[in-house]
């Protein structure tokens, strides 16, 4: 079957038996625009109060601190807008583990991956399916490589298709027996 | 303002050097800077007497399958029980290893790598192709009800082979399952700290008794007639698909 067929048939609720599937999570795209938002507030804020007191005395710290100000303001703009162009194409993301392989379809890119294709499933930094998303710290990912390329492929980043538990947990039970997997897991402080 | 303005570079400055150190400062010979780690070279081997007497009570040859040992190992410890039962190719493989990653990202001060593998493999001849594969109820799965209430209460049942009732039935009432097969392979995963830790949390995961073993992460009796009992009623299983290789 065609990875476009199946993205259509999920879309058309007609699934087929067996395909585990994980669409876009609005949920998670609003919470990171508001954070990423506050963020943005908040050095626009810094920066006219700093603005306000410093311009006329102090020229060369203002224009250290608006430099850097203006750096992380556009950084804020640029990963909202990012955030935003998933979402124009958020109706039709999703990954489906098919009984053969994985689609992936996020951002109008659609990609697919025979299970015979995966080596090198790394799952990072994960928490149990009931970790609640605020207790959520570190950054989880899913990797894996693919034999036919040799490249290494982000599957899914943090909560962008909802937790990634589920996905690990029934990608490595469906991938070919010698495939590498493992777990990592990342520190902060010592 | 003045005052705030001479000192925050200096601060920032200040700052950067801290991160600096925390992340690339040596790390004490044996600690790894970590305190998950066992410094290093942890011991080989199964490590455990449940494994050999199981395979003694079940007739199959036992194997150390532990990792070759490094200065990166911090846990590691691997069970093979090989051989035939009840006319059944068997392969059961328990163990697992924890090391220091290769690589640690730049954000991180410390990564570790770990892999748990508990699984029973019995080899099958399964010349119709077909497959099936039980696991607890995932909402992100397309499954098929199979009618049977206290299977279909717990259970996602995917596959084109209709393993029967019975079998479903004494599933539903142990309450936990994952069990699968495709191709000349049926695989029991023994996941069931996992998927009890992912559905009602680690407290009760620890406390938790698992259903084949009759032991939990707080008591670790092994009741092995039980498990003989399961093994026994999957090759039973075998028997009554007729996939049984002769």
């Amino acid at each position: 079957m065609l990875p476009n067929t199946i993205v259509e048939r999920v879309l058309s609720n007609n699934p087929e038996n067996g395909w585990a599937i994980f669409k876009y999570n609005f949920k998670y795209a609003i919470s990171r625009i508001l954070f990423r938002g506050f963020f943005l507030c908040v050095v626009l804020v810094m920066t006219a109060a700093f603005s306000l007191s410093a311009l006329k005395t102090h020229q060369t710290s203002f224009i250290l601190f608006a430099s850097v100000s203006a750096i992380l303001a556009l950084v804020s703009v640029l990963s909202i807008a990012f955030v935003i162009w998933e979402l124009v194409y958020s109706k039709k993301s999703m990954v489906v583990l098919t009984n053969e392989g994985i689609i992936k379809n996020f951002k109008n890119r659609l990609e697919y991956f025979p299970f015979d294709c995966i080596t090198n499933l790394n799952a990072t930094n994960q928490y149990s399916d009931s970790t609640p998303a605020i207790a959520r710290r570190r950054e989880q990912y899913i990797d894996f490589r693919d034999r036919r390329s040799g490249k290494s492929v982000n599957l899914v980043k943090n909560r962008i298709f909802g937790n990634p538990e589920p996905i690990f947990n029934i990608l490595k039970s469906r991938i070919p027996g010698d495939s590498l997997i493992s777990v990592r897991n990342d520190f902060y402080n010592n | 303002m003045q005052t705030l303005v001479n000192y925050i570079i200096p601060v920032a400055v200040l700052i950067f050097f801290v991160i600096v150190f925390l992340k690339f400062r040596k790390k004490a010979p044996g600690s790894a800077g970590s305190p998950y780690s066992s410094g290093g070279n942890a011991s080989s081997g199964s490590g455990d007497t449940q494994m050999p007497k199981l395979a003694e009570m079940m007739g199959l040859q036992f194997e150390d399958a532990s990792l070759p040992n490094s200065e990166k190992m911090l846990m590691n410890s691997g069970s093979r029980l090989k051989g035939i039962y009840r006319g059944v190719n068997v392969d059961i493989i328990m163990g697992g290893y924890a090391k220091e990653a290769e690589f640690t990202p730049l954000t991180a001060t410390y990564s570790y790598e770990y892999k748990i593998t508990k699984e029973f493999n019995f080899e099958v001849s399964n010349t119709m192709n077909k497959s099936f594969e039980i696991i607890i109820k995932n909402m992100n799965i397309v499954s098929q009800p199979t009618g049977i209430a206290s299977f279909d209460s717990v259970f996602s049942y995917i596959g084109d082979l209709i393993v029967p009732e019975e079998y479903l039935d004494y599933f539903g009432k142990m309450g936990w399952m994952n069990l699968k097969l495709k191709g000349n392979v049926l695989k029991f995963t023994d996941s069931f700290f996992e998927d009890t830790m992912a559905t009602k949390g680690t407290m009760s995961a620890v406390g938790a008794i698992n259903p084949i073993w009759k032991c939990s992460a707080r008591n670790f009796n092994v009741d092995f007639d039980n498990v003989i009992n399961f093994v026994n009623k999957l090759i039973e299983l075998i028997e009554v698909l007729n996939h049984k290789k002769q």
